[in-house]
């Protein structure tokens, strides 16, 4: 699934949430595609790691792809990246 | 604007003004270790609250300006004059930033340049800087970090940070938080705590759930870091304590619900098992200190006493971190932000209730009913005390405005290359803090008049005997139910002859006109009037003295002129206290009611026939052997003249200012508390009256401006 934004904020969380349970319940395994994001906040660091946990807890796998240097900054600073697995 | 940006923009003109009056006494009376302390606690607090919203262009020129400070304070860098008006640049850039910043707006090509200038001549100070801001992130490499952890670098701290759920609406962006983390030190490690965020199902993606543990490298201490959420701490839930300090990582364990975080710390090697499981540690130290003491009896005499030193030097901290606690607890108590709509509407209830207790004194005195009328007086004056003490939340003192005047004066001063010495008094007096606000304008006007054509040039001053050094005062004090506000100057004076000759030519005047020296020099409130003979772009375009006449009439004040040539001048301006409610006297002339602002009365005196023969039918009588002016109040508003009928006459001796007159009146009621309710347009040009009031029978009551009243008197002579 590719994020076609290039906001990932607390303004597209809701809306992204949706389409996060929508792709959950269809598919066998979860890839979130960040390659079009430019800014990242928390409450998206947040939706993610519930996401991780939803699919951990369906025996789903989940991987997070395409993160570009300024998306990874973000994890690592907020140490998000130790644990998404980015 | 969010709440929190409200608070930072607040706070931020709070720094800046305390930052420009340092750096003005160091202008005047040097450089001392305090001053140079405030502007550096100033620029250190705006860039690190600018640093939480990550406002970067201020936090990166703060931070250099910073470093030099700090410098400064350290005595490695000596201080000069040039220093201190290149940190007044930077306090006036530093200011530009911000509000740049605060309406997101784009930095222009020329603050940009701005700033680079000014970097680069605060780094001419520092020959070996070390200025470049740490913007990277957290290296990856924690295994170093952990042997840092590990072992017992003194300068760790752990930080733990939990958030109310309603935190990610609050408008904070908590990365910008761990950025200025990494501003001020290092993040080691940052843990995040993720067992309370829910699965998708039950997410609600707006509320915070996420938590942080933080290991965190720095040399700032426990209020510092605890500074970088100031403006969120209700909102957060923080523990930050020395990585080593165990007692207080028990704390923070046993105030968890499980052992979620201490089953964490050890997964991620942050803690040993002996560390959570606090006190091993302990013993295991002291059994290294018995091995020492075999190997080594005299070192571990050294060790005693080090530990001993150490150990009330721990306890001075304490006792001082609890003092400081203490401090702002009460700091806290005592002030506090309110909108000032509230008061207002408070102010406004107030007044109603002074109304609807006048009816219910009216009632009481009509009935006859003694009961009543006790429960009413108790009422009254337990009204007053509200009144009082609401009207007291409004005071401000007057200080906090007048020492932003003396960058006006120092900087207009040196720009037309006079020295002055600017002198405030009396700046504790109290005022309302909207006449505080409106009279701020005037008055700067009329500083700047004073430096710019009140004061001369030092070579000026000093052929004619003066001191080189002009003197500018700015005084306030309360006087017979007014502030007064007074500038005065030491310069050359008003030139009567050349302000008539100019009112003359610009056809104010009339050629041969008798005017008294007061009246000439009210002529300088004349539009189109100016003294100065070169306009320069500080005064001299005849601007502005109109316009400061109409502010301070519009607060129901007066402003009066004194003058010697050659002397100076002293613009005295007076003020009413509050501007609703006042304290007055009811009064009866013919068939209306008039109140008279009790500050004003100096006595009542009945007209009997002895006075009636000393006037003759002239308007004076006389009162101790002065000669009183008196103001038929009848006559003056009443147009349809009825004859007395059998009442008594007495005269109210008012003053206002230097000048006394009499009311002449029919009727005394005595003393009246009442709301000034303005009048209608219609009563626009009547002179003399500020308002009306409702009685308690309600009627309608005239109240009288005092000051216009007596010029009317006084003019008329």
């Amino acid at each position: 699934m590719k994020l076609e934004s290039e906001n990932f904020t607390i303004y597209e969380v809701e809306e992204l949430k949706e389409i996060f349970v929508n792709e959950l319940n269809s598919n066998e395994n979860i890839e979130v595609d960040l390659s079009n994001i430019q800014k990242i906040d928390m409450p998206a660091l947040q939706l993610l790691i519930s996401t991780k946990k939803s699919c951990e807890k369906e025996n789903k796998s989940f991987e997070i792809k395409n993160i570009n240097e300024n998306i990874y900054k973000a994890f690592q600073l907020s140490g998000c990246d130790t644990v998404l697995g980015v | 604007m969010t709440e929190e940006l409200q608070l930072f923009s607040e706070d931020a003109a709070e720094q800046l003004q305390f930052m420009e009056n340092a750096l003005l006494d160091v202008a005047e009376s040097g450089i001392d270790d305090d001053k140079i302390g405030e502007i550096f606690r100033a620029m250190h607090t705006i860039k690190g609250t600018a640093g939480m919203f990550g406002f970067d262009s201020v936090v990166d020129f703060t931070h250099i300006a910073e470093n030099l400070l700090d410098e400064v304070r350290q005595h490695t860098i000596e201080t000069s004059d040039d220093m201190m008006a290149l940190f007044l640049q930077c306090k006036d850039h530093c200011e530009t930033l911000i509000e740049c910043a605060i309406n997101d707006e784009e930095l222009s090509e020329e603050l940009l340049e701005n700033s680079a200038d000014l970097i680069n001549e605060l780094l001419k100070y520092m020959p070996n800087n070390q200025t470049a801001i740490s913007h990277e992130v957290t290296s990856n490499d924690s295994d170093e970090h952990l042997e840092a952890i590990a072992t017992g670098d003194n300068s760790i701290w752990h930080v733990s940070i939990r958030f109310d759920e309603d935190f990610f609406t609050s408008g904070m962006d908590i990365l910008s938080i761990f950025n200025f983390f990494n501003k001020m030190g290092e993040i080691l490690i940052n843990l995040p705590i993720t067992h309370k965020i829910q699965t998708l199902d039950l997410l609600d993606p707006l509320k915070t759930q996420i938590g942080f543990e933080l290991e965190f490298q720095t040399d700032v201490g426990h209020e510092e870091i605890e500074e970088i959420f100031e403006f969120v701490l209700d909102d957060v839930t923080l523990a930050i304590f020395k990585h080593d300090d165990l007692d207080a990582l028990g704390q923070l364990l046993s105030s968890q619900e499980d052992d979620t975080l201490k089953n964490l710390f050890l997964e991620e090697c942050i803690y040993s098992h002996e560390e959570l499981n606090n006190g091993t540690v302990q013993v295991t130290e002291e059994i290294k200190t018995v091995e020492v003491q075999e190997e080594n009896k005299e070192e571990i005499k050294t060790v005693e006493v080090q530990v001993k030193e150490a150990e009330p030097k721990k306890e001075e901290v304490n006792k001082k971190e609890a003092k400081k606690a203490k401090k702002s607890e009460v700091q806290k108590s005592f002030s506090l932000r309110v909108d000032s709509n509230k008061i207002d509407h408070l102010i406004t209830q107030i007044s109603e209730m002074v109304i609807a207790n006048a009816k219910i004194t009216q009632i009481a005195t009509d009935k006859d009913d003694t009961d009543l009328e006790e429960a009413v007086n108790v009422l009254t004056d337990m009204l007053e005390d509200v009144r009082n003490g609401i009207m007291n939340i409004r005071m401000v003192q007057v200080e906090d405005s007048f020492v932003k005047f003396r960058r006006i004066v120092n900087d207009t001063a040196r720009k037309i290359g006079k020295e002055i010495d600017f002198v405030i008094l009396g700046g504790e007096t109290e005022l309302d803090k909207t006449v505080v606000e409106k009279i701020s304008d005037p008055l700067v006007h009329m500083l700047r008049n004073s430096v710019d054509h009140g004061v001369e040039l030092p070579d000026e001053r000093v052929a004619k005997g003066k001191d080189a050094k002009g003197r500018v005062e700015l005084k306030a004090f309360p006087d017979a139910g007014t502030i007064v506000i007074q500038i005065s100057d030491d310069g050359a004076g008003l030139d009567k002859d050349r302000l008539l000759q100019k009112a003359i030519k610009n056809g104010i005047v009339d050629e041969g006109a008798n005017l008294t020296d007061k009246e000439i020099y009210e002529l300088i409130f004349e539009a189109g009037l100016s003294t100065a003979d070169q306009v320069s772009d500080i005064s001299g375009r005849g601007v502005g003295m109109d316009v400061v006449r109409r502010n301070i009439q519009d607060l129901r004040g007066v402003i009066d002129i004194d003058s010697a040539l050659g002397k100076g001048t002293t613009f005295t301006i007076r003020l009413p206290l509050t501007l609703a409610i006042i304290d007055g006297f009811l009064v009866q002339a013919g068939d209306t009611k008039y109140v008279i602002p009790l500050e004003n009365i100096q006595e009542c005196i009945e007209l009997n026939d002895e006075y009636k023969n000393t006037m003759k039918g002239n308007e004076f009588i006389n009162l101790r052997g002065e000669i009183l002016p008196i103001l038929d109040v009848k006559n003056y508003l009443n147009s349809s003249q009825e004859e007395n009928k059998e009442q008594r006459e007495n005269v109210v001796v008012v003053r206002y200012a230097n000048t006394v007159i009499g009311l002449q009146v029919d009727e005394l009621y005595g003393e009246h508390q009442t709301v000034i309710k303005p009048l209608g347009d219609i009563f626009e040009n009547v002179e003399g009256v500020s308002g009306g009031s409702i009685l308690g029978t309600g009627e309608v009551s005239l109240i009288f401006d005092i000051p216009k009243l007596i010029n009317h008197r006084i003019r008329r002579v």
